[in-house]
């Protein structure tokens, strides 16, 4: 049976009068690889704090496979973290750093050295023993703080943003290489990042952090196709937004958007009733040049090309500006000024109810 | 006047002014004759007389006693109060021992000496005892020397990464162990320069000693300003060149250790 299975309950922290944690409630599987997405302030970081035991929450409870944590002192939980800045002691080779935390529990002789060398065996860490942090290069000292971290054999990781201070190359390496290291081990990983890309490149599943509060928690394509609010989906990727009116419901819910008319759209979960303000959301890439359903002429205002693809600007009518994407398989498909038809299938249209009235 | 030469002639006259004193007395501890200021020769004999001078000898053995027993108490007080000055947050009394810790940097060492004896001199009046000694002069530095080896600690300790020792924390080590293992290794080269800024201190000092000192614990700064008052001698030339040598090289070493922790970082 798989370990490291993480329920949080009502978790409040506060620091003066500032909730930064409000009654935060979630669970973590045992064995999966979870991410904690959020912007700054959002109250990941405290959360991370709080499951590693530097600080105390005012109220609320942390289980870990039913033990409750919510009191014990970090050296106490079966929990380690991977630090963003690494905190690999300076004073110590690498070799003392990943065998640190075995030392605490007594480990010493053979056993010792046989599992330092396992774990530098598994993150590729070969003729560094006697090195010193300051003589080893950043994506080593990365490596080197897992090994560390996972020489203890936690029941769950915590990685505190692992690849922001990785460059781009060997960000995406140590993507894989996270990956790979969870596979192989089968430990929960726990990520706290502000970056949506990572968490949806590697997470399981995703706890989106807002203000404290759990904005949605889901599979990376829940957040990103189903998101529960407006919040939700401004933070995850790009998306278009257009002001509107529900003007009609049925197997597709019309919505009334000035200058635009009336366009089809997905049923909401719960449906907002005939005159209420909506948002409709169009992810850039559910966007379609050609004729179909919800049909508009639009006038190509702007063209930036990536390379791989290419970004357009339209200004559709009523002063609706759309952002769409299209892959440059056959060079640009349309060139700025040009008049173009665009259309949209109605269940690519998400649905925010907007406002009280 | 090139501006090249008159660079070399501000940087000459800069050192002639800082060293050409000192360098006066080391060239004159190798004079051959008594007058110390007519060379006659090279010789080292005044090295030979200045061991075979118990006075000296036994004031220079004392004050290297008196300076490592004061830097080492210097060291543990100024640890002590570098540690609850940064890391104890906003204690009752912060603010008086911050200030009183730079009151003695800055006080003139006549008033800190004078404060100190009144101090000695009351203890005695209500204990009846012990008397001034040793133990006064010992104690008088550990002042002095504590002030400067907080000011080294707290200054190592502005720049110390916390995460550090919440990493040792979170692999297992009890708040103790992770002092040990982690926030002592890391402070021991500010500890070991902060203990050499006391020993130096403390080695060099003659107007505390002078104002603590009890009968018969004379330092050998002390002997080397009264001798000097009853006429220059190639003695002490020789003394005072051995000891720039020691300053000299506990600078050294000092500037090192704090310097080596700066490159770690």
């Amino acid at each position: 049976m798989k370990q490291g299975a993480l329920a949080v309950e009502s978790l409040t922290k506060r620091y003066g009068a500032v909730a930064v944690l409000d009654g935060l409630g979630l669970d973590i599987d045992a064995g999966s690889f979870f991410a904690l997405l959020g912007a700054s302030g959002s109250g990941k970081t405290t959360l991370l704090r709080l499951i590693a035991g530097f600080e105390v929450p005012d109220s609320g409870r942390i289980a870990l496979d039913g033990a409750d944590l919510t009191g014990a002192p970090p050296y106490a939980r079966p929990v380690n973290l991977v630090f963003q800045s690494y905190a690999l002691f300076p004073h110590m080779t690498v070799a003392d750093n990943i065998a640190f935390g075995l030392r605490r529990e007594g480990m010493a002789g053979v056993e010792l050295d046989r599992r330092v060398a396992e774990m530098m065996a598994l993150l590729r860490l070969d003729g560094l023993a006697v090195r010193k942090p300051r003589q080893i290069s950043g994506g080593q000292a990365q490596r080197v703080a897992l090994a560390r971290a996972l020489a203890k054999r936690p029941k769950l990781l915590l990685l505190d943003e692992p690849l922001a201070a990785l460059d781009r190359g060997l960000r995406e390496h140590m993507r894989v290489e996270l990956k790979r290291l969870h596979a192989a081990l089968g430990t929960t990983f726990v990520l706290v990042t502000h970056d949506q890309e990572e968490a949806l490149a590697m997470a399981d599943r995703v706890a989106l952090l807002d203000q404290g509060r759990l904005a949605q928690l889901g599979t990376p394509e829940d957040l990103y196709e189903r998101p529960t609010s407006l919040a939700v989906a401004r933070f995850i990727g790009r998306i278009n937004l257009m002001e509107g009116r529900v003007a009609g419901t049925g197997e597709a819910l019309l919505v009334e958007i000035p200058g635009l008319g009336t366009v089809r759209a997905r049923p909401a979960i719960a449906c907002p009733p005939v005159g209420d303000p909506v948002a409709i959301g169009l992810r850039p890439e559910k966007i379609d040049f050609g004729d179909g359903d919800n049909a508009r002429s639009a006038t190509v205002t702007e063209v930036t090309y990536l390379g791989d693809q290419s970004v357009y600007r339209l200004a559709l009518g009523g002063g609706v500006e759309l952002r769409t994407t299209r892959p440059n398989r056959d060079g640009p498909a349309a060139r700025p000024g040009e008049r173009i038809t665009v259309s949209w299938p109605a269940t690519a249209a998400l649905i925010f109810p907007t406002g009280a009235g | 006047m090139t501006a090249r030469s008159f660079r070399l002639v501000a940087l000459g006259l800069g050192f002639a002014f800082l060293y050409g004193p000192i360098f006066w007395i080391v060239a004159f501890s190798f004079n051959e004759g008594r007058l110390v200021t007519l060379w006659s020769g090279f010789s080292t004999k005044w090295y030979g007389e200045l061991a075979r001078n118990r006075r000296l000898v036994d004031a220079a053995l004392f004050s290297l006693v008196v300076a490592a027993v004061s830097a080492s108490l210097a060291t543990l007080l100024g640890a002590l109060a570098g540690f609850a000055l940064s890391r104890l947050g906003r204690f009752r009394g912060r603010g008086l021992l911050a200030g009183a810790l730079g009151a003695v940097l800055t006080l003139p060492e006549v008033i800190l000496g004078l404060a100190l004896l009144l101090a000695f001199v009351s203890i005695d009046a209500w204990l009846g005892g012990p008397g001034r000694g040793a133990w006064t002069i010992v104690v008088a530095h550990a002042t002095l020397g504590m002030a400067y080896v907080t000011l080294v600690v707290r200054a190592r300790l502005a720049g110390f990464d916390r995460s550090l020792e919440e990493a040792a924390l979170d692999l297992g080590a009890t708040p103790a162990g992770v002092f040990l293992h982690v926030t002592l290794p890391l402070i021991l080269p500010a500890l070991g320069g902060g203990w050499l800024i006391a020993f130096m201190l403390s080695l060099d000092d003659v107007v505390l000693a002078s104002f603590v000192a009890g009968p018969g614990a004379t330092t050998l700064p002390m002997v080397v300003f009264s001798s000097a008052r009853l006429g220059l001698n190639p003695q002490i030339n020789a003394l005072a060149t051995i000891m720039v040598g020691i300053g000299a090289l506990a600078v050294l070493i000092a500037v090192w250790l704090l310097g080596r922790q700066e490159r770690q970082r």
